[in-house]
């Protein structure tokens, strides 16, 4: 067995020093035997890789979602708001909070979608994004200042934090919450009229719709 | 609840510090972190755990303004101590450490080579449980990107040892899968 065997996976690793690394270098241009070797390490290794990558995707509960590219994901996520908004009835399904107007606003679907973006925008910064005080509280802050100044303010995209923070706790809910008719997704006649559904939209550390929870 | 949200638990004050370095090594590391576990034998839901609490942790050193030299080989071990207190299921990877017929081969390519791929993920899958638990580790580290220095400090072992060890691993490997 050739000398420089014992250091070929620490070369391919560059873990040698500079001048050992070189050593190798030339030597394994001149040895056929560790030119083998060092091709069959790069190979498991390869392998390995290739093991624990298909490990960990076979484990895995969920697929990836369709729309993960993040720009496409918040977009769609504005699209769908302003289609359900655009929906007959779904002026009465707000759910009220705290300091906002019960008067619509004169353009539901642009408004929506600008308030659905901006708190992802708000939160994009943070890997806790998820840790849920921060972006109510930048959603809070805007819908106070607006139900100030402007009483028609919009809040069907309702932050939890006004509610929660009444009785001193922390917000516990997710940072974007969406009421929509049931008629907007099921057929007509699959659920009772005036059924609606919330949405609570979580955000990823990549800024697309991390999770979706749809309850009635 | 599962996916990537992380507790409440944290005091707002001090939250933004170290919230910049978190959010660089969470984009850096949390695959890595998740492979690792899972391959460790954990399952998906018990890895996401063990991440979340992890950058939880990470959070909180650095807020309290924790050293910020060798993060990654802190990470991994915090990750890797908190399987080890999962003692129930990480003891089944001596057992069953990954399942090969599990893991298929993810391109997609011929029916042929998929059957070839497939065979030699069953081979290197029998060779891995044949392994030492540190030999494992020490690769499953190596194949997480970290460096020996790191791998050593994750394992509380002198780096020479990672690397006679990583060494010995592929050898082992190598002569097993036959490549």
């Amino acid at each position: 067995m050739c000398e420089y065997a014992g250091k070929l996976i620490a070369w391919f690793d560059h873990e040698l020093l500079a001048d050992e690394a070189g050593e190798v270098e030339e030597h394994v241009q001149g040895c056929a035997e560790c030119r083998t070797e060092f091709a069959a390490y790069k190979r498991v290794s390869n392998m390995l890789d290739a093991y624990c990558e298909a490990t960990m995707e076979a484990s895995a509960p969920h697929p990836e979602p369709l729309w993960k590219p993040s720009v496409l994901g918040v977009g769609a996520v504005a699209a769908l708001l302003a289609l359900f908004l655009a929906w007959p009835g779904v002026r009465e399904t707000r759910r009220p909070a705290s300091g906002a107007s019960e008067e619509t606003t004169a353009d539901p679907a642009s408004s929506i979608a600008k308030g659905a973006s901006e708190p992802i925008g708000s939160v994009i910064s943070s890997p806790l994004r998820r840790a849920r005080h921060l972006s109510p509280i930048g959603v809070e802050r805007k819908r106070d200042f607006s139900a100030k100044g402007h009483p028609r303010t919009d809040n069907r995209v309702t932050s939890s934090s006004a509610v929660s923070r009444e009785d001193g706790r922390l917000p516990v809910e997710p940072a974007i919450e969406i009421t929509f008719p049931a008629e907007a997704v099921l057929p007509p006649g699959a659920a009772p009229e005036g059924v609606n559904f919330v949405a609570d939209v979580s955000i990823a550390a990549d800024g697309s719709p991390q999770q979706i929870f749809v309850r009635p | 609840m599962s996916g990537d949200s992380l507790p409440m638990s944290l005091p707002l004050a001090g939250f933004a510090t170290g919230a910049c370095e978190a959010t660089t090594l969470y984009r850096e590391l949390r695959k890595p972190l998740l492979r690792y576990l899972i391959c460790l034998g954990l399952s998906s839901d018990e890895a996401q755990d063990v991440v979340q609490d992890t950058f939880l942790s990470l959070h909180r050193h650095l807020s309290s303004g924790g050293s910020k030299e060798n993060i990654r080989s802190w990470l991994f071990r915090v990750a890797h101590n908190a399987a080890r207190n999962r003692q129930n299921r990480y003891d089944r990877r001596f057992s069953a450490p990954i399942d090969p017929e599990v893991a298929a081969p993810v391109d997609e390519a011929t029916p042929e080579r998929v059957v070839l791929e497939k065979e030699k993920f069953r081979q290197l899958g029998k060779a891995i449980q044949l392994l030492s638990g540190t030999e494992r580790e020490c690769l499953l580290l190596r194949a997480g990107g970290l460096r020996y220095r790191e791998i050593g400090e994750v394992l509380g072992i002198p780096t020479s040892t990672v690397g006679d060890t990583v060494d010995r691993a592929i050898r082992k490997l190598a002569e097993k899968c036959n490549v």
